[in-house]
């Protein structure tokens, strides 16, 4: 039973994923990821000056430069590289299906067809509260790790987004 | 259809008594594997006295669990209500449990040894949900059981039937065809071709498990066998016992994937029944395992080195379910000739079998080989620097003789990674030493995943996944331009489809 029968197409006439005009997320989830790794940096820093103060065991000064070394350069590179990679974070909705891509490095673009969406569900957690912002996680059959999640959305915007693919969703399955 | 006894399932309904005696043989199998390195402590300590004081506690247990066990028996009814199973049970805590039929997935029957000697047979129910969310009923005479799993069947049809219009209606639902029959010949085929290596890691595994739990109870195995060491490391040195030592291994891996076989897939029949399949095999164990046509996501037909010369192929129906593709949901068969092959497939894909056949299947780059070379002589310039300077040159011819094996294997590994995509099918090949190939219907991929590495970008490359609910396929290092063809092609292929991917 297919309806469709115009199966010889060329591949040049599909819609292109690369053509489209991808969306970019709210500037304020950057700082959200900012203050995560702040936080996450100054653990780091806590323990490392937690031993200089009260040096409970030796270590040989090569290991020492060396840790300092490598925590700063992990330091300065947190901060650069979520600075660099926040403008890669964009979706793109399309009459069919939703796209979220994100790295700035190691690229990565997920497409989820609207005919294989299972549920939606809107986070916020407490610091997205603070800054009026929200995710929306898009749930496929295709297990854990291939669900789309596209954060720093205003709830609003979350909300109509939601929606707007719940009804794409009710409106396949009435067909 | 003949029913032998009709059974009224809307009354609360014990299981047959052969449960008692099931539960009991569960409960003690727990009990033992707990125990079972005190056993082992015990008699290694060589504290076992002749007054036999550890017979009580044992005799204790024993008698708890078998009250325990009839206790269980006597507290567990089921029944029917409108479209709903109901189980209520529990020895301490009572809970009851509500099944709508309409969420059962699969009734599958299995019966081992206990199962056999008194005839029932236990059922297995699969709901869409999480894993542990299958309900079992340990023991049920048979016609019950088919009566029951025949009820449930047949409500999830006429439900399916009113918004399910593609269903095919010229197969009557109770006809069975058998597709493939293992006969013993071939059974002994299949175990010689087994995986050795995976049995032999058994080995090492059951290994490790004893010294862990020894460890776990203060034996300290390495002060032990220090005590021995000067004996042992004469031993090791002599180049005779280290061989011996190798044949012996491979005698027990041997004999263990032979061992296993026969108790996995002796007499294994597949059949054809109504809308899908249905395996059966196993010889203590009589397994039966069912898969829908249309929850079969994925078919993987393979081949390991040994099984491509006897020509014998192993074929899995991966199922879809919400924990990924779990051994449980996968349904395999072996020792299958070609013919079986093409033959469920041609039941499963229906019109579109031949495309599989004819799709012209693609190469991936060669930056695929060039980083795993990358990776294995990095390694091995480290190894090579370490040992000269260690000056352990006899390592190094060993380490130099598996650097070989791995450069080869690479090789093959990208000569065999080949990926095709038709209108209505998507198929990949794989392999090292043997060979595999997963099929995939378009329509049911559920989502598309791009990826680039820094170094993909640098040659034009992406990696394309596709998810399923059964598992991914993913095509390494493919040209980017192909990568989105593809992609496009069967985004549009799912986003146009009517089908149902379950």
């Amino acid at each position: 039973m297919s309806s469709f029968s115009n199966e010889q197409l060329n591949s040049i006439d599909l819609p292109r994923v690369e053509d489209i005009c991808f969306v970019p997320i709210e500037k304020d989830y950057l700082k959200i990821l900012l203050l995560y790794i702040s936080l996450s940096n100054i653990i780091l820093t806590v323990i490392l000056s937690a031993y200089f103060i009260f040096k409970p065991f030796a270590l040989p000064s090569t290991a020492l430069y060396s840790i300092l070394t490598i925590a700063s350069i992990r330091i300065a590179w947190s901060y650069y590289s979520t600075v660099k990679s926040f403008p890669h974070k964009a979706f793109a909705l399309r009459e069919k299906d939703i796209i979220y891509k994100s790295g700035w490095l190691w690229r990565h673009m997920v497409t989820a067809p609207f005919n294989r969406v299972q549920h939606i569900q809107i986070d916020q957690g407490v610091l997205e509260r603070q800054f009026n912002l929200s995710k929306l996680k898009i749930f496929t059959a295709g297990g854990s790790s291939s669900d789309i999640t596209i954060p720093g959305l205003r709830p609003e915007q979350s909300a109509r987004l939601k929606q707007f693919i719940v009804a794409k969703t009710a409106l396949d399955e009435e067909e | 259809m003949k029913k032998s006894k009709s059974f009224d399932l809307s009354q609360p309904t014990r299981q047959s008594y052969a449960a008692i005696l099931i539960i009991m043989y569960r409960l003690y199998r727990v009990i033992i594997r707990q125990l079972l390195p005190v056993a082992v402590i015990i008699l290694l300590q060589g504290k076992l006295d002749k007054s036999g004081w550890f017979l009580y506690p044992i005799i204790t247990i024993a008698v708890i669990g078998a009250a325990y066990s009839i206790l269980a028996f006597f507290r567990y009814y089921f029944y029917l209500e409108k479209d709903k199973l109901i189980v209520k049970k529990g020895v301490l805590k009572r809970s009851t449990l509500e099944i709508p039929f309409d969420r059962i997935q699969s009734v599958n029957f299995e019966q081992n040894l206990i199962h056999r000697l008194f005839s029932v047979v236990k059922l297995n129910m699969d709901t869409a949900g999480s894993t542990g969310n299958e309900l079992q009923l340990y023991a049920l005479n048979r016609d019950m059981a088919s009566q029951l799993s025949e009820l449930i069947l047949q409500s999830i049809k006429s439900k399916k039937k009113s918004l399910d219009i593609s269903e095919n209606k010229t197969t009557p639902v109770d006809s069975r065809k058998q597709i493939f029959g293992l006969s013993i010949g071939q059974l002994l085929k299949v175990g010689i071709t087994e995986n050795h290596i995976r049995s032999g890691g058994i080995i090492v595994f059951f290994l490790f498990y004893i010294w862990d739990s020894l460890e776990d109870f203060g034996v300290d195995l390495i002060e032990k066998g220090e005590q021995y060491m000067p004996v042992a490391q004469q031993l090791v040195q002599s180049m005779a016992i280290v061989i011996v030592l190798v044949i012996l291994f491979s005698i027990i891996a041997f004999t263990i994937s032979m061992v296993r076989t026969v108790l996995n897939y002796y007499d294994l029949k597949m059949y054809r029944k109504g809308h899908g399949f249905v395996v059966v095999s196993g010889l203590l164990n009589k397994n039966e395992r069912a898969a829908k046509d249309e929850k079969v996501q994925i078919l993987k037909s393979s081949q390991n080195l040994l099984q491509s010369w006897a020509g014998i192929y192993e074929l899995v129906f991966k199922q879809a379910s919400s924990a990924q593709a779990s051994e449980a949901k996968s349904i395999k068969s072996i020792g299958l000739s070609k013919e079986n092959l093409f033959e469920a497939e041609a039941y499963l894909l229906k019109k579109n079998h031949n495309e599989s056949r004819s799709l012209k299947m693609k190469g991936v780059d060669f930056y695929f080989l060039y980083k795993r070379l990358f990776y294995w002589t990095s390694l091995m310039i480290a190894l090579t620097i370490f040992f000269v300077y260690n000056n352990k040159i006899d390592t190094l011819v060993i380490s130099l003789l598996l650097y070989s094996l791995a450069i080869y294997a690479s090789y093959l590994a990208y000569k065999k990674k080949r990926y095709a995509w038709g209108s209505n099918i998507f198929r990949l090949d794989a392999g090292v030493f043997g060979r595999s190939r997963q099929v995939v219907e378009n329509h049911k991929i559920q989502n598309i995943h791009l990826k680039e590495t820094p170094f993909q970008r640098r040659r034009g490359l992406s990696t394309v996944e596709l998810h399923t609910a059964s598992g991914v396929l993913t095509v390494p290092d493919i040209k980017r331009h192909d990568a989105y063809s593809m992609k496009n092609y069967l985004l549009y292929k799912v986003e146009s489809s009517k089908k149902k991917w379950m």
